[in-house]
């Protein structure tokens, strides 16, 4: 029999950090009032899925499964196309930048791709403003103070996810996972 | 009548059951979101024309109120675009930009507000998207519910025993985001023991076998035929109407 690209389990633990992403962003509110903090939870977690799942296309997958969710929930003040676009960018972006990083144990890697996942989501919402036919200087104006949020929460977000992959590792979390393949 | 789903106890999904387009194939409501969203290209006359006639069926489909609530939550982007282009470019920009931002943002409220998760999956499942993909979109649903449970679980407990206070600041912002970690952490691992339970009980019900077949199948009815081909026609005149 064919073997499968994602094994059952793998599948079922990406949906979990899927449900995971959304839960974050419902329940979990940091007094900040700045653009793009909740991308925290968003990188980290999607940058620990793509090492406890490390193939390809896991953080892609879990973006996804969460802008669905997402969009399902109403959540997002662009509506539900643009929430699914920017979930799913996110993994995308980060699963892109991995495939050249390599480690996402790795600080600065992590951080890196933390970026690039949060830049790509931030993208969206500039391609929806040219779509939309708005003045490109007048769209990047306005997004202008809300990129340096975006780099700087999604660097912070590729760290903690660094930093949950080390304690993981520390606890012995990898070991277990080998059992259950 | 909106229905508060049980698909968890956060931002429950909201499902309008007295809407007409509730009982329509979930196919039939895809193909007419990316229809609708592809009309973000057609010039300013065109574009006035088809918001007129996409609200006229907002109404009709009873999703007017939702519709307004997600153009209410973007009036301020809208202001100040509009305002912007007005003054910077020309009244006809600041009209067209304002209208397509409006249908982009709740053109697929339509799809989501009248179909359930469950639903969506016989779809892609029907798009020839695996089984077993479709299946683990419908899991994280249901999870959604548990792992919230889980996670203010986490979180009392961690804030018990001192482990964790939420970021006050960003005097600190690495000390900060070490402290999360506290959360990060059993939730990694309660979603793991949780994915290898549901694992074990897909396998003891023939998950992966290939015998299956589904419970529930789509079937196109009479009014999904109508509303396709009324919603081509209507696409398909706009598109033919010759601008002077």
């Amino acid at each position: 029999m064919k073997e499968k690209y994602f094994s059952t389990f793998q599948l079922f633990l990406l949906a979990f950090f899927a449900a995971l992403i959304v839960v974050a962003k419902i329940a979990l509110h940091l007094p900040l009032q700045l653009s793009g903090h909740s991308g925290i939870f968003w990188m980290a977690i999607i940058i620990v899925s793509s090492r406890v799942v490390p193939k390809p296309g896991a953080a892609s997958l879990v973006g996804l499964t969460s802008g669905i969710m997402a969009a399902f929930l109403g959540l997002g003040d662009l509506g539900a196309l643009n929430t699914l676009l920017s979930y799913s960018m996110a993994g995308v972006g980060a699963d892109l930048a991995l495939i050249l990083l390599r480690d996402p144990e790795n600080y600065f890697c992590a951080a890196l791709a933390g970026v690039f996942g949060h830049m790509a989501k931030f993208m969206v919402k500039w391609i929806f403003g040219m779509i939309a036919g708005a003045p490109a200087g007048f769209v990047a104006l306005g997004l202008a103070k809300a990129l340096a949020g975006y780099i700087l929460f999604g660097a912070l977000g590729g760290f903690l996810g660094a930093l949950t992959l080390r304690a993981l590792r520390r606890a012995g979390f990898f070991t277990y996972l080998m059992e259950k393949k | 009548m909106m229905k508060q789903d049980a698909y968890g106890m956060t931002g429950a999904l909201s499902i309008s059951e007295s809407s007409p387009l509730r009982k329509v194939d979930p196919r039939t409501k895809l193909a007419l979101c990316l229809a609708a969203s592809l009309a973000v290209m057609l010039p300013l006359q065109k574009v006035a024309v088809f918001f007129v006639l996409y609200f006229m069926f907002l109404a009709w489909a009873r999703l007017l109120p939702g519709a307004l609530r997600q153009i209410w939550k973007l009036k301020w982007i809208l202001a100040v675009l509009f305002v912007v282009d007005w003054l910077v470019v020309s009244p006809e920009l600041a009209v067209v930009v304002t209208l397509r931002l409006v249908i982009v943002a709740g053109v697929f409220a339509m799809f989501f507000s009248t179909t359930t998760p469950s639903e969506l999956c016989l779809a892609l499942v029907w798009m020839r998207v695996p089984y077993r993909y479709a299946f683990s979109l419908g899991l994280s649903f249901q999870a959604v519910g548990h792992i919230n449970s889980e996670w203010r679980k986490i979180l009392e407990a961690q804030k018990a025993r001192g482990a964790f206070s939420a970021p006050s600041g960003w005097r600190y912002p690495v000390e900060q985001v070490k402290n999360l970690v506290s959360l990060t952490v059993p939730a990694v691992v309660l979603a793991a023991k949780r994915a290898w339970s549901m694992t074990e009980a897909a396998y003891a019900r023939g998950f992966e076998s290939p015998n299956r077949r589904p419970y529930k199948a789509l079937l196109m009815s009479r009014a999904d035929w109508f509303i396709v081909s009324g919603a081509a026609f209507i696409f398909i005149l706009i598109l033919s109407w010759r601008l002077p």
